[in-house]
């Protein structure tokens, strides 16, 4: 079977991810050798009305999408605030919570694009910045939410 | 607007699941404001200004609405804050022109007009603003090369009518003349947000359609029209929609950063090492985008320059794994174990089972089969079925 470059895949990964509506300022996404690794948070973009249940099975949806992918072999998925259970199935866990709290990094964890979530910062952060300079500091300051 | 109770009740939902999102406050801010409801408008703008006080948006739309409510002096003392935080921002000269403007101070709307222009020159919108002020001014002659050059700039892009005068034409008699809140631009955004949260995916794609003509060469609005059109799989309109993003506006880091994986789908993968370039320029902090170029340099056979981008990602984020397992991965082909092993024995990633598959591959080339063994025992306890480390612990030997 024709070798399958980690690029291609990777585009084809993120077609899946458009497909979905799902925001990669904050979900990372790469491939080695037909090895596909998603980290960091699921959002969906301009907002989500979906449920948790919802959330879990287009989780579930976008796993078997990516594992069918040709040059695929397999899809380790490591997302804050998702795991799964004993019959493997996606379900909402506090992971998140407890992860900020802990001295260890999440395995896994990398820092992400930021296109549109400076409230995070400002949330966190008493300085009163501009905009504009959110951007480049929401690498930095998420690094150390790990 | 069609759907301004649907929309309504979308973004209140949104501020009850995230109270401290002040982009959503902003956008609900925004419609209300949009829709004649000023006072309910300034209650959310300034929630989202509670949490975030230079949220420009808000700031803006919150000048706008004291504007509406005849406190026009405090709408624009409200700008002042925002121009002496940025002085040179693009969004904020535009709309503190285009207020200045609608309250009759030209001179000075004109201004902010001009200095708007100059930091993105050749935006056909800019240039509409910039030719209905002058027009106002009484200068035809600057009324009509803006115009013409807004034309012969719409010209250039490959989407959309076949021709954009009409279109310009109509916009500016409905909009630009009129010094509306340019950034009522992100309303038909949240109106297709909405419809396609509601299942209807085809009128969301419309309603950014007619955006795009409501106000034509806006590049924010054509990057958000390329997303819907990717997302409905329609790969050539997405591309011909950010390229055209690109050509108005060189600053659209996003739509570069779509254009690279676009091209790469269409095997062209020259273009997209260009694309992913041009995204990493605007904005080099981002370690994805640079991981995604590095992938692409890789795939060119351009290893060296695939090498330095992995190795500034890490100088970024030593714990970025995607970087560091391409990283020793181009160790172990130039022979250099004992690097690979260093990059990838610690750090979060170390308990991948790829890093450990590597890590074993450098152990084994350097001699120590042991730590080889040791790394494939580790890499299938998380994952037993991984082919890779069960074939190099054939390889190695018990």
């Amino acid at each position: 079977m024709q070798q399958v470059s980690d690029y291609e895949i990777n585009a084809r990964v993120r077609s899946v991810l458009a497909r979905h509506w799902v925001d990669t300022a904050k979900l990372r996404f790469g491939s080695f050798r037909g090895t596909v690794r998603l980290t960091g948070e699921l959002h969906r973009l301009g907002g989500d009305t979906h449920t948790t249940a919802q959330l879990a099975s287009k989780l579930d949806c976008i796993e078997h999408e990516i594992q069918r992918l040709r040059g695929v072999k397999r899809v380790y998925i490591q997302l804050e605030k998702w795991a799964k259970n004993g019959t493997g199935d996606w379900e909402a866990t506090e992971r998140r919570a407890a992860a900020r709290s802990s001295a260890v990094p999440d395995a896994g964890a990398s820092v992400t694009s930021s296109e549109s979530h400076v409230y995070e910062l400002t949330a966190r952060d008493a300085r009163k910045v501009p905009v504009e300079d959110h951007e480049e500091e929401e690498r930095i300051v998420t690094k150390d939410r790990r | 607007m069609q759907h301004l109770e649907d929309c309504l009740q979308f973004l209140r939902e949104q501020t009850e699941r995230q109270p401290d999102c002040a982009p959503t406050w902003s956008h609900l801010g925004l419609v209300l404001f949009d829709a004649g409801r000023v006072d309910e408008a300034l209650e959310a703008l300034d929630r989202a200004l509670a949490i975030h006080p230079y949220y420009r948006e808000a700031v803006i739309t919150r000048c706008f609405a004291l504007s509406e409510l005849g406190r026009s002096h405090d709408g624009f003392n409200g700008f002042k804050v925002l121009h002496a935080s940025i002085p040179d921002n693009f969004e904020t000269s535009l709309a503190l022109g285009v207020y200045c403007m609608r309250h009759g101070w030209t001179r000075a709307g004109l201004a902010q007009i001009l200095r708007a222009e100059m930091m993105r020159p050749g935006l056909p919108f800019v240039l509409s603003y910039a030719a209905a002020a002058f027009e106002e001014l009484g200068d035809d002659g600057a009324a009509d090369d803006r115009r013409r050059r807004s034309s012969q700039a719409m010209k250039r892009l490959r989407a959309g009518p076949r021709s954009w005068d009409a279109v310009l034409k109509a916009a500016r008699e409905a909009f630009y003349g009129q010094w509306q809140n340019p950034a009522l631009a992100r309303v038909p955004v949240v109106e297709a947000t909405v419809l396609r949260e509601a299942g209807k995916s085809g009128e969301a794609e419309d309603s950014l359609l007619d955006a795009n003509l409501r106000f034509p060469g806006h590049p924010e609005l054509m990057v958000e029209l390329g997303k819907f059109l990717l997302a409905r799989e329609h790969s050539a309109e997405a591309t011909k929609w950010f390229s055209g993003a690109v050509c108005m506006d060189e600053t659209q880091y996003q739509a570069f950063y779509e254009l690279g994986f676009l091209h790469a789908d269409n095997r062209n993968l020259n273009l997209a090492a260009k694309a992913l370039n041009h995204a990493v320029a605007l904005r080099p902090l981002f370690p994805d985008y640079r991981y995604h170029l590095a992938s692409v340099l890789l795939d060119r056979g351009r290893s060296n320059e695939a090498l330095e981008e992995f190795r500034r990602i890490l100088t970024l984020d030593p714990g970025d794994g995607y970087a560091a397992v391409q990283l020793a991965s181009i160790h172990i082909e130039r022979q250099e174990w004992e690097k690979a092993v260093d990059l990838l024995r610690s750090g979060p990633f170390e308990s991948w089972p790829e890093a450990l598959v590597l890590q074993a591959q450098a152990h084994r080339d350097l001699g120590h089969r042991a730590k080889a063994r040791v790394c494939l025992e580790r890499a299938l306890a998380t994952d037993e079925t991984n082919s890779e480390a069960r074939e190099l612990l054939s390889a190695v030997g018990a």
